[in-house]
């Protein structure tokens, strides 16, 4: 059985962590579970609780507005995997998801309550600085992929006749 | 009046995930109305031209065009799911998860393997037809969250794998018991009942790990 720790070790976003400070994180993390189709936060809510996915796969979708009446739109923007982190929001200001989660199949996930997570990352500025770090890197390679996709779906209409 | 076959569109961008998909049809009596469905935009347009009973989409749909390194370039088979759901309420949607792993490996595309769509429910993943599904009473319109599973008759190497700790202990002692027991009565002298014995619980140690591994009828698969 895989412990909170050991979970964390393997997110990018922990990893750098020496053991003590896994272990002052992982006392903050509590296992949930979640069926496939349900959504584990709506975009507008309050954002509490970082997650980490410890199994199974999650769509962030992001709300598009309402052409027509009824259909609710909503457009995949990434699929998080294992060991990587979903709800940002609840480490960076003004603390609102920006996004849904919808767990594509079941998912299991490591939930860090967002505010007591704040509070040691401000007592231990060693250990914000390495979350934090962790975080950037993420956000890069993710802007990364985001623009290879953009480029790769525009060029066909670029390309001469 | 003769019954109209069930009519599906199927979509992934994988070879392999579309014969699975056709398979899963064509096993039921239905029938693939779409080819080389490989992208949400056209799995979009055709199951709104056609208007089919059942649509089965791939969850790992690029929108337009799947990079082979980028996972976020195919985000498209929600999002398609979601919008046929809500468009046509009528029509069951069923969004796959994990095809291209199942039907790719190894364990996929052994013959003896045979693979079905499973749902969750009540927390355990539960085995279901397209024919079950069409027929639900509840909502028409739910979207459907699906993963590829082995049927119970996987094939031999695999059943030996599967077996758990405590099936090899059991049959093995019930087996040695046997042995022990012919050794005993061969000791005493009770030869034929020895043999009776012996065989018997031989019999009974060899049964139990038989009755786990034999091989049972599977789909057939296509490469």
């Amino acid at each position: 059985m895989v412990t909170a720790k050991q979970t964390l070790k393997q997110c990018p976003v922990f990893s750098a962590l020496s053991s003590v400070e896994l272990e002052k994180v992982a006392s903050q993390a509590l296992e949930k579970e979640y069926e496939a189709g349900a959504a584990i936060f709506q975009e507008g809510d309050r954002a509490e609780e970082l997650l980490v996915l410890e199994d199974g796969k999650v769509a962030l979708q992001m709300t598009l507005p309402r052409t027509e009446p009824e259909i609710s739109r909503r457009i995949t923007v990434d699929i998080v995997t294992r060991n990587e982190v979903v709800g940002w929001s609840a480490v960076v200001e003004p603390h609102i998801y920006t996004l849904t989660a919808i767990c594509l199949q079941k998912v299991k996930v490591l939930s860090i309550n967002g505010t007591k997570l704040r509070r040691l990352l401000q007592d231990n500025p060693g250990t914000g600085y390495e979350v934090l770090k962790g975080l950037i890197q993420v956000v890069t390679l993710r802007l990364h992929d985001t623009r290879h996709v953009l480029v790769s779906e525009r060029l066909p209409f670029l390309k001469p006749e | 009046m003769q019954k109209q076959s069930m009519r599906v569109i199927v979509a992934s961008e994988y070879p392999e995930v579309q014969h699975f998909f056709r398979d899963v049809v064509e096993d039921e009596g239905g029938t693939v109305i779409s080819e080389q469905v490989k992208n949400a935009a056209r799995a979009l347009a055709l199951t709104r031209k056609y208007r089919p009973d059942v649509a089965i989409i791939d969850s790992c749909l690029p929108h337009v065009v799947g990079l082979d390194t980028v996972l976020l370039s195919r985000t498209g088979g929600l999002d398609v799911a979601q919008t046929i759901s809500n468009e046509m309420p009528n029509m069951k949607v069923i969004l796959v998860n994990n095809p291209e792993t199942e039907t790719s490996s190894d364990y996929g595309l052994n013959p003896d393997v045979a693979t079905t769509l499973s749902m969750e429910r009540m927390g355990l993943d539960t085995p279901f037809t397209l024919k079950e599904l069409c027929y639900e009473v509840g909502q028409p319109n739910a979207l459907v969250f699906a993963n590829v599973q082995a049927k119970p008759g996987a094939s031999l190497r695999q059943k030996v794998a599967s077996l758990s700790g405590t099936d090899v202990l059991f049959g093995s002692l019930v087996t040695l018991g046997g042995l022990s027991l012919v050794f005993a009565l061969a000791a005493a002298g009770a030869w034929l009942l020895l043999a009776l014995a012996g065989a018997a619980a031989i019999g009974a140690g060899i049964g139990l790990l038989w009755n786990r591994i034999k091989p049972q009828k599977g789909r057939r698969r296509v490469s």
